[in-house]
């Protein structure tokens, strides 16, 4: 387990990436992509760099570049690099509660780890964070 | 007419056009920041003007929506501030953002548009006056 991990918020809502971010910041550095197409680029250079991050927060409803389709790319990135399914990146979806099919696809197509439904509850948050072992 | 919105918290005073007002909403605010993201009171002062700012900024979108009459852009622009709302703890106001998200997602005439973001529109207004 890190002692401070490397988190990436992917939203195009701003007070939900300010409170998002705000939460997460306790626990490690959090950077920040407004949409679906920054968040690959910054992915694709994570993994380049091999500084992949430890967690990531996806919105799933983004224009253009969606949620899902940002979660295929990091599958995609890691099957590339030979990357177990031990050493994925952890990824949390974040949508409204409504959105059930889209989560179910990131679940069975995108192997994402947990969903937050909006609005986001702090406690199920860190929930999340342990059962995933990021934190204590 | 505001059409039938579900009873709910704030629901019933939307529909008869007695919005909250600044000060109550402000206090909302500043009480669901606190409690659900442990935010302290100088930390909310700070990012509550900005927050609001979003809040027109969205509004803002969602009226050149309906000027456009483009079903689909109302839909985004409602979607945008349902989330916005619902992680400000304004239940009442994401209610009626989700009736314009649905609406607009399912391409559905018979909704009154103009009417529902009338309603967010006098809301909005409350929450911004006075910040």
């Amino acid at each position: 387990m890190k002692s401070r991990l490397k988190i990436l918020i992917v939203e195009d809502e701003y007070i939900s990436r300010v409170l998002l971010s705000e939460m997460l910041l306790e626990f490690g550095s959090c950077f920040i992509a407004v949409d679906g197409k920054e968040a690959v680029g910054i992915l694709k250079h994570s993994f380049a760099t091999n500084e992949p991050f430890d967690l990531v927060c996806l919105d799933i409803r983004m224009p253009e570049v969606d949620g899902l389709d940002v979660l295929r790319s990091i599958r995609e990135m890691e099957k590339k690099r030979g990357l177990t399914a031990l050493h994925a990146t952890k990824v949390i979806m974040t949508t409204a509660l409504e959105d059930s099919k889209n989560i179910m696809r990131a679940f069975t197509q995108g192997h994402c780890e947990a969903y937050l439904t909006k609005p986001i509850e702090r406690v199920k948050l860190i929930q999340h964070l342990q059962e995933l072992r990021l934190i204590e | 007419m505001i059409p039938f919105i579900p009873p709910g918290p704030g629901i019933s005073r939307l529909a008869i056009g007695e919005p909250m007002t600044s000060k109550s909403y402000k206090h909302q605010i500043q009480s669901y920041l606190a409690m659900q993201f442990n935010l302290g009171e100088e930390q909310i002062a700070e990012m509550l003007p900005s927050f609001i700012m979003t809040l027109s900024g969205h509004m803002a979108n969602l009226e050149d929506a309906l000027k456009s009459g483009s079903l689909d852009a109302m839909g985004k622009s409602g979607h945008t501030i349902k989330g916005a709302f619902l992680n400000l703890g304004l239940a009442d106001c994401a209610e009626i953002a989700f009736q314009i998200e649905r609406g607009g997602k399912e391409r559905d005439h018979s909704v009154d548009f103009s009417c529902l973001i009338a309603a967010l529109r006098e809301n909005i207004d409350a929450i911004t006056n006075g910040s």
